[in-house]
C-alpha cells in the first residue's frame, strides 16, 4: 500500500481547533546503541523478520542488501551503521521495521524495537543544533522514559547518499 | 793253742818238739800276718836254740812291728786329726766361701806336710778355679747379655723381617688376589668385549639388513617415481585431449549462445533458431559436463599422483635419511667393532699380562713364602737363641752370684 | 512492449546478473581480456576468471564487458520485473542498475549494460542521472 507524501518530511497530524486538547503525537521507537530513536508512527507499516538478503554490488555498509517481503523488494537500512558507524551485522531473522517514508521504502534495522510511543504534543521539541547525529533529526521528544530522537527520513537519505561516494 | 781273746803273751810251757816250736812260731807269725803284732813267741819255751833265736827275732820283729804299728797308729791319729782339721777347714771353705786365708794346721807332723801342701794346692787351685769361674761367669754374663741383646735385636729384626716379609707376602697375596681380580676382570672385559663383538657383529648384520631395506625402499621409491612420471605423462596427455574437447565444447557453447542471442533478438522469427541453438547448447553442456567430470578425475589423479610423489619423495628422503643413519650407525658399529676388537685384544693382552703377572706374582709370592718360612725359622731360631741366651744369661747371673760369695782377695 | 523480455544471464564474481539481450551484440570468449575494448572493472565488481565477454555497443563503440560466464538466455515476463527501490537508486553511486527480475523467486539485478560500460570510461557522466525500469 503506497502513501503519497511530500518530499520526505512527514505531515504532522492536523491541528485541532484552538481550545480543544491537542491530540498526542505517536512515534515508533527503536533503540540503537543505548540511544532511543523514533520515526513518526504513521510511517511504520509493520515489523517483520528479515528474509534472506540479496547483496548489492558497490553497496555502502549501511545497505547490507535487499530482501523480498510479500513479493516486494525492500532495501535494508542499518541505522546503527548509518548514524553511529557501528554496524549491526544483520542476523537472519532479525526484526526490522518497514518504513514507508515516500518515496522511500526501507526495512530499518536496530538493536531493539521499543514500539509505539505516545507523547503529548507539548513534549515535542526542536532538534538541537545540527551536529553529529543531530543532522538526521526533525525533533526531539521527551517521554516518561527519556529523550527520543525523531529521525527525518529525507535528511537520513541525503546523508546516506553523501556517504556512499564511490572510493 | 793261743786263743783269740787271751792274753798277748802266750808261752809254750811244755817243751815241745821242734815241730811244736815251729808251730808255735808259725802261730805267732800267723797272728802277725793277721795283724796282731802283740803276739810274741815264748822263746824260752823253745827247745830248739835256732828256733829260739828265730823266736827272739820274731819277737823282735814283732816288737818292732808293734812299735812301728804304734808309731803308725800315732801318726795316723795325728793325720786323722790333721785331716779332720783340713776337712773342717774345707767345710768352712765351702760353707763360708772363705778362700782368702791359707790353710793353717796345728799339725806339724812332717808326714802330713804333703797332705797339707796338697790341700793347700787344692785350695789354691780352687781359688784359681773360682776366680776363673767368676771371670768366666762375668764374661759369660756380659757375653750372654750381648748375645741376648743381639738375639733380641736379631729377634726384633727377624721379627721385623718376619713382619716385613709377612707384609710383603700379604701385599703379594693381595697383589696376587688383585692380579687375579684383574685377570678375572680382564677375563670379564675380554668376554664382554667378545660379547660386544658378537652383538655388534649381529648389530652390524642388522644395520646391513636395515640399509638393504632402505636401499630397497629407495629403489622402490625410484620405481614409484618412474611409475608416477609415466602416469603423469599419460594423465597430461589425457588432460590435453580433454582440454581440446573442452575447447571445442566451449566454442560450441559459445556458438550456441550467440545463436540463441540472435534468435532472441529476432523475436518470433528467430524462435526456431533459438530452439536449435538451445539444443546445441544442451549438447555442448553435456560435453562440458563430461569433460568437467574427466577434468575432476584428472584433478583427483593429479592429486593422488602428487600425493604418491610426495610419499615417494618422503620415502626417498626417509630412505636417504635411513641410509645416512645406517651409514652413521655402521660407522659407529665399525668403531665399536674396532674398539671392541681393540678392547678384546687389549683385554686379552691384559689377561695375558695379568696371567704373566700372576705367575710372576705367584713366583714372588712363593719366594716370599720361602723367605717367610726361613724368616720364621730364623725368628724361631732367634727366639730360641733369645730364649737360650736369656737362659744363659740367667745361669750366668746365678753363677756369678754364686761365685760372688767366694772371697778370693 | 511485449510481455516477455529476453535476458542474458551472466555471472560476474560472486553474483548472477541479467542484461537485456537487445543490449548484447554478441557473446565473446575466451581470451577476451586481451581485447583492447575489454572492460574489467565496473560497478558490478571484477570477474574472477573472465572466459566470456558481453560485447556492448556504447557511445558508438563496441565495449566488451568481461564476465566469468554466460549462463544463458531467459525469457522473463514483464510481471516478474520490479523497479529498483528508490532508496537504493538514491544511495548507490551507479546508475547502471535497472531493477530486479524475479527468477525463481530470487531477485536478480538487471543491469543496463551500456550505462555500465559508459560509467567506467574516464570523464563519464555522473551516475544517478536516470533511473530506469527494465
Amino acid at each position: 500500500m503506497r502513501e503519497e507524501r511530500g518530499s520526505g518530511a512527514p505531515d504532522p497530524a492536523p491541528r485541532a481547533p484552538a481550545g480543544a486538547a491537542e491530540p498526542d503525537a505517536w512515534y515508533f521507537s527503536v533503540r540503537i546503541a543505548g540511544g532511543r530513536y523514533a520515526l513518526p508512527a504513521p510511517l511504520v507499516t509493520e515489523v517483520v523478520r528479515l528474509g534472506p538478503l540479496t547483496r548489492l554490488p558497490s553497496s555502502p555498509s549501511f545497505l547490507p542488501g535487499v530482501f523480498t517481503h510479500r513479493g516486494e523488494i525492500l532495501p535494508v537500512l542499518d541505522l546503527g551503521e548509518l548514524l553511529l558507524r557501528r554496524g549491526t551485522p544483520p542476523r537472519p531473522g532479525a526484526r526490522a521495521a518497514i518504513v514507508h517514508a515516500e518515496p522511500w521504502r526501507v526495512a530499518v534495522l536496530s538493536d531493539e524495537i521499543e514500539g509505539l510511543i505516545r507523547v503529548p504534543r507539548r513534549r515535542v521539541g526542536p532538534p538541537p543544533a545540527a551536529q553529529g547525529a543531530a543532522e538526521f533529526l526533525q525533533a526531539v521528544v521527551l517521554d516518561d522514559v527519556g529523550d527520543i530522537a525523531v529521525l527525518d527520513m529525507g535528511r537520513v537519505v541525503s546523508v546516506a547518499r553523501s556517504r556512499s561516494v564511490p572510493s | 793253742m793261743p786263743d783269740r781273746n787271751g792274753s798277748t803273751r802266750a808261752r809254750a810251757r811244755t817243751p815241745r818238739s821242734r815241730d811244736g816250736d815251729a808251730a808255735a812260731i808259725a802261730a805267732v807269725l800267723r797272728a802277725h800276718a793277721e795283724g796282731d803284732y802283740a803276739r810274741r813267741v815264748d822263746a824260752k819255751a823253745l827247745r830248739d836254740p835256732a828256733l829260739r833265736d828265730l823266736a827272739r827275732e820274731v819277737n823282735r820283729a814283732a816288737e818292732k812291728a808293734d812299735e812301728r804299728g804304734s808309731e803308725i797308729a800315732a801318726r795316723m791319729e795325728a793325720v786323722r786329726v790333721g785331716l779332720d782339721e783340713a776337712i773342717d777347714a774345707m767345710v768352712r771353705l765351702v760353707v763360708e766361701g772363705d778362700l782368702s786365708g791359707t790353710l793353717r794346721l796345728a799339725v806339724s807332723d812332717a808326714t802330713l806336710t804333703p797332705l797339707i801342701a796338697g790341700v793347700g794346692q787344692v785350695m789354691e787351685t780352687l781359688k784359681r778355679f773360682v776366680k776363673e769361674i767368676r771371670e768366666a761367669a762375668l764374661q759369660l754374663s756380659s757375653s750372654s747379655a750381648e748375645v741376648l741383646a743381639a738375639a733380641t735385636q736379631n729377634e726384633n729384626s727377624t721379627s721385623q723381617q718376619a713382619t716385613a716379609v709377612h707384609e710383603t707376602t700379604a701385599t703379594m697375596e693381595e697383589l696376587k688376589g688383585a692380579s687375579h681380580q684383574i685377570a678375572e676382570n680382564a677375563q670379564m672385559v675380554a668376554s664382554i668385549a667378545e660379547q660386544t663383538l658378537s652383538a655388534t657383529r649381529q648389530g652390524e648384520g642388522a644395520i646391513r639388513a636395515f640399509m638393504e631395506s632402505m636401499e630397497k625402499v629407495r629403489r622402490n621409491a625410484v620405481e614409484v617415481d618412474e611409475a608416477i612420471v609415466k602416469l603423469s605423462r599419460r594423465v597430461e596427455r589425457i588432460g590435453t585431449v580433454v582440454e581440446v574437447i573442452d575447447e571445442i565444447a566451449d566454442r560450441s557453447d559459445l556458438l550456441a549462445l550467440n545463436a540463441a542471442l540472435e534468435g532472441a533478438k529476432a523475436g518470433e522469427a528467430g524462435r526456431g533458431f533459438s530452439i536449435v541453438a538451445a539444443e546445441m547448447r544442451r549438447l555442448a553442456e553435456n560435453v562440458m559436463e563430461s569433460t568437467r567430470e574427466i577434468k575432476n578425475l584428472i584433478g583427483e589423479i593429479r592429486e593422488s599422483t602428487h600425493a604418491a610423489k610426495e610419499a615417494s619423495d618422503g620415502n626417498k628422503r626417509m630412505a636417504a635419511e635411513g641410509e645416512r643413519l645406517g651409514g652413521a650407525a655402521m660407522a659407529s658399529v665399525t668403531g665399536i667393532l674396532t674398539g671392541a676388537q681393540g678392547t678384546s685384544d687389549a683385554a686379552r693382552l691384559i689377561h695375558l699380562a695379568t696371567q704373566q703377572q700372576r705367575s710372576a706374582t705367584e713366583q714372588v709370592v712363593q719366594s716370599m713364602g720361602e723367605i717367610e718360612e726361613v724368616t720364621r725359622q730364623a725368628q724361631a731360631g732367634s727366639r730360641q737363641a733369645t730364649g737360650a741366651s736369656a737362659e744363659l744369661a740367667r745361669l750366668a747371673e746365678r753363677l756369678a752370684a754364686m761365685v760372688q760369695r767366694f772371697k778370693v782377695e | 512492449m511485449s510481455d516477455v523480455h529476453e535476458l542474458v544471464l551472466f555471472q560476474l564474481g560472486a553474483r548472477v546478473f541479467a542484461a537485456r539481450a537487445a543490449d548484447v551484440r554478441r557473446i565473446a570468449g575466451p581470451l577476451v581480456e586481451h581485447e583492447d575494448e575489454a572492460v574489467g572493472e565496473t560497478a558490478l565488481g571484477r570477474p574472477w576468471d573472465p572466459r566470456r565477454g558481453l560485447v556492448v555497443k556504447a557511445s558508438g563503440n563496441e565495449r566488451t564487458l568481461l564476465v566469468d560466464g554466460v549462463l544463458g538466455l531467459k525469457a522473463v515476463p514483464e510481471s516478474d520485473f520490479q523497479p529498483l527501490p528508490r532508496f537504493v537508486s538514491d544511495v548507490l553511486p551507479t546508475g547502471a542498475l535497472a531493477g530486479f527480475a524475479m527468477l525463481d523467486e530470487v531477485p536478480t539485478l538487471v543491469v543496463d549494460l551500456p550505462t555500465l560500460v559508459r560509467e567506467g570510461e574516464p570523464g563519464a557522466a555522473g551516475p544517478r542521472e536516470e533511473t530506469r525500469h527494465a
